[in-house]
């Protein structure tokens, strides 16, 4: 069965995180720009699992001495597709919450245009992370915020440029 | 005359697959009423097995296919007992030979 590991978790949310930042004001819609990163998300994180499985089985072929393809008619194969397509739902799902809450959060309060409560969820965020291997909470938490605040301002710059 | 009263196989699968899921599979299959998986060799990507199977008119297709569907090769056959009991082969023959 597919782990639910920490991987998913952090690259979903941060992804989208920010991503909904930096094009929060180039992409118009709220709604487009939040099923636009769940969508890419998604299908990116089956098909990057999907590779990486078949890859497996390949060497596993190898090292079986079975002829190439014949693991593609065996439970290892379908619980290849169900890893990659669990491990893809995970990374969609967390890439939703994390795009709602950015675009949903971002207009409530501004500081010279950056916006404050996407910065303060991604700075739980990472104190989150922090208790999965026991780092630093304080630390993690500034490190995201300056993550958010950096991608944020290059949104800007990127928006006024274009 | 019985049918299939044990099979001793030599199977490898791949390590990412549990031999306590392969041993339990082939405990499902018709006719089988104890199996013994034992671990021979280890490697990164694949497992090397003894499998033995006892039971009474043991379906040894279904086993075949149990192993392959895991993505598991058997090897060799390297013991089949049919009958109404179970005939043990004697190690001084086996020595001699």
């Amino acid at each position: 069965m597919a782990l639910v590991n920490g991987r998913y978790v952090v690259l979903g949310f941060l992804d989208s995180v920010l991503t909904t930042l930096i094009l929060g004001e180039a992409v118009s819609g709220t709604a487009k720009l939040i099923v636009i990163v769940t969508i890419i998300n998604l299908i990116t994180a089956f098909m990057a699992e999907y590779i990486e499985e078949r890859a497996s089985l390949s060497r596993i072929e190898k090292s079986l001495l079975r002829k190439r393809g014949s693991l593609l008619r065996t439970s290892l194969h379908r619980r290849a597709i169900y890893d990659a397509l669990i491990k893809g739902l995970i990374f969609g799902v967390v890439s939703l919450v994390g795009a709602s809450v950015t675009e949903f959060s971002m207009g409530i309060l501004e500081f010279f245009g950056i916006p404050i409560v996407p910065l303060i969820v991604l700075g739980g965020f990472g104190t989150l992370m922090s208790k999965y291997f026991r780092g630093n909470a304080i630390l993690w938490f500034m490190l995201y915020i300056v993550l958010g605040l950096t991608v944020s301002l290059l949104g800007h710059v990127i928006n006024s440029a274009y | 005359m019985g049918g299939i009263r044990r099979v001793v196989l030599d199977v490898d699968i791949p390590s990412n697959i549990s031999t306590v899921e392969l041993a339990e599979k082939l405990g499902r299959v018709s006719g089988v009423k104890a199996v013994n998986v034992t671990v021979t060799d280890t490697d990164v990507e694949v497992l090397g097995l003894i499998v033995i199977v006892e039971g009474d008119g043991i379906n040894y297709d279904e086993i075949k296919r149990v192993i392959e569907d895991l993505g598991g090769a058997i090897r060799s056959v390297d013991q089949v007992i049919v009958g109404e009991y179970i005939l043990e082969v004697n190690p001084q023959l086996i020595r001699e030979r």
